[in-house]
């Protein structure tokens, strides 16, 4: 595995390997998909590693809902069926989501979870935020990933967690920060481009017809992020770049619809020359 | 019967050297017929298509991925087709359009079993679920079309029609009909099936009675369970704004312990 490592790089004490894009998962995991921003376990005597590249919560929304639902696993025979589902950071392909979620993890009712999602969400993937609790309080940062199941976002570098792993006899093991999900309604909020300080907002919409956040004390409207927009396929919709098995957008929008009396076989039928000469026999409903 | 008979004839026009042409009818279900069609020695004004074949290979490669994304991590590829994008094609353009989908399907299936096999990664496996979505997309845009032509010319759906029916235990269920070719008085397994259309009376009244009270019951604690998620909701996310809509606001314990209680 270790062909597809970059080297570790220090950062204040926190040492943290990055990794390319679709590096390769643990071979016994041969099903799973690996997207980058998933969490890696890289060898043995790494322990585990968190990327800090941007973990990105909207990167998938394009993807078919059929997948999605498939990789869950709520729909399966009951007995590999995954009961009390929680929502985590991970993709639900991913190995980090599939060990949180294991069949054999059993969550008694007490610990079950309630997902009560926000009925919009104001806090998009690229916005400055400020911290209004904890350790960080009153710090700022970027918002590195919404986990919109959990009313979750997470800072880039703050609200960390630090781990030990690997530590052993006559070994120090290593030291991993991990960033701790912040709830998006009462545990942060958005900068005022103003005065530069939090503020609450608002949705109004512009003469244009419009959404947009707008900030409550002084009524400027707050503009989303570009980085927002980032998904799987593109980073904009304007700078998609065909694929090679993609119908091009002029014959997709070609109108060729002739309304005629025939059903589709008797249209299709008539275009291909086919006379049905044979007597049909007789058929019973029942 | 109707079918050997339909092959004898098939036989017969086989020997007698088709001059004329022979349409074995195989079945007929829903509208749609299942037939065969041994295009015989036709006059050329008959029709101007007589065979059709792939034009760019004809071998078992077909099944396979083009050799450039062998062992890729990553194949990209656009969405699926929208319902409102296939609802201005013209029927060839569908008719095409689902052989282009089905090989598609067929391609990724040979390459995800080939990935298995190889143990290696079927890079994307969504694109399977891409294609499917489209399919069943252009399915519906088909029916929908075919409906809006009957229910003008004929003024029916054409869909099968239904049936109130009783179990042997006296559950109740909607029986779907078929299209048969053989009557359902000669037919044995039809017999076997042993569908009962009268309400239930006597012990499997009794049975049912007991069997609506476990539901009752059922359903009583599912909604208790209800009412503590509610409680658990509340507790998590104290200023979650969903306490503050019109609905949510008035809903209390007991009314969602007691509402569609019916006795």
């Amino acid at each position: 595995m270790h062909h597809c490592l970059h080297r570790p790089t220090l950062l204040t004490g926190i040492e943290i390997v990055i990794l390319p894009d679709g590096a390769l998962p643990l071979p016994d995991l041969a099903r799973t998909q690996r997207r980058p921003g998933d969490l890696y376990c890289c060898s043995y005597s790494l322990a585990m590693v968190r990327i800090t590249l941007p973990r990105l919560d909207t990167y998938f929304r394009n993807f078919p809902k059929t997948y999605v639902e498939r990789e869950k696993g709520l729909k399966r025979h009951p007995d590999y069926k995954r009961y009390n589902y929680r929502y985590t950071e991970h993709r639900p392909w991913s190995m980090e989501e599939k060990l949180e979620n294991s069949v054999n993890r059993k969550i008694g009712p007490h610990n079950r979870l309630v997902h009560v999602p926000l009925p919009e969400f104001h806090v998009y993937r690229g916005d400055m935020v400020q911290i209004l609790i904890g350790r960080d309080k009153g710090k700022r940062g970027e918002v590195v990933q919404t986990v919109k199941e959990r009313n979750w976002c997470f800072v880039g570098g703050k609200n960390l967690k630090y781990e030990t792993y690997g530590k052993f006899e006559g070994m120090p093991g290593k030291v991993v920060a991990k960033e701790m999900p912040l709830d998006v309604a009462t545990e942060v909020a958005l900068i005022d481009p103003v005065d530069n300080s939090a503020t609450e907002i608002e949705w109004r919409y512009t003469e244009q017809g419009e959404r947009v956040r707008v900030s409550k004390r002084t009524g400027r409207i707050i503009p989303k992020p570009m980085v927002a927009q980032e998904t799987y396929e593109f980073k904009s919709r304007a700078t998609y770049r065909d694929e090679p098995k993609d119908t091009l957008k002029k014959e997709v929008t070609e109108v060729t619809f002739k309304p005629s009396l025939l059903t589709f076989e008797q249209d299709i039928m008539q275009q291909m020359g086919i006379v049905e000469n044979g007597k049909q026999p007789q058929t019973f409903w029942y | 019967m109707a079918v050997s008979a339909v092959l004898r004839s098939f036989v017969s026009g086989l020997r007698s050297g088709l001059r004329t042409p022979t349409v074995i009818q195989l079945g007929r279900c829903h509208g749609t017929e299942v037939c065969l069609v041994a295009a015989p020695v036709q006059p050329e004004t008959s029709h101007k298509r007589k065979f059709h074949s792939t034009v760019r290979r004809k071998d078992l490669m077909e099944f396979f991925d083009i050799k450039k994304n062998w062992g890729q991590k990553e194949v990209r590829s656009g969405r699926s087709w929208t319902k409102d994008e296939l609802r201005i094609k013209s029927n060839s353009d569908l008719h095409k359009l689902w052989f282009v989908l089905y090989k598609e399907k067929n391609m990724l299936l040979t390459m995800q079993e080939e990935c298995d096999l190889v143990a290696e990664l079927f890079p994307n496996p969504e694109r399977l679920d891409k294609v499917e979505e489209s399919m069943v997309n252009l399915q519906d845009v088909i029916k929908e079309r075919d409906t809006a032509v009957k229910l003008l010319e004929i003024g029916i759906t054409g869909d099968a029609p239904t049936k109130e029916c009783y179990s042997g235990l006296g559950r109740r269920y909607m029986h779907k009909y078929e299209e048969h070719l053989m009557p359902y008085w000669r037919n044995p397994r039809h017999y076997a099936k042993r569908y009962v259309v009268d309400k239930p009376r006597g012990f499997t009244r009794e049975f049912l009675l007991r069997l609506w009270e476990k539901n009752r019951r059922q359903k009583r604690k599912a909604l208790g369970f209800q009412k503590h998620l509610l409680h658990e909701a509340r507790k998590e996310y104290p200023g979650h704004p969903i306490w503050a809509e019109k609905d949510v606001k008035d809903l209390t314990y007991e009314e969602v312990y007691h509402s569609k209680m019916s006795d």
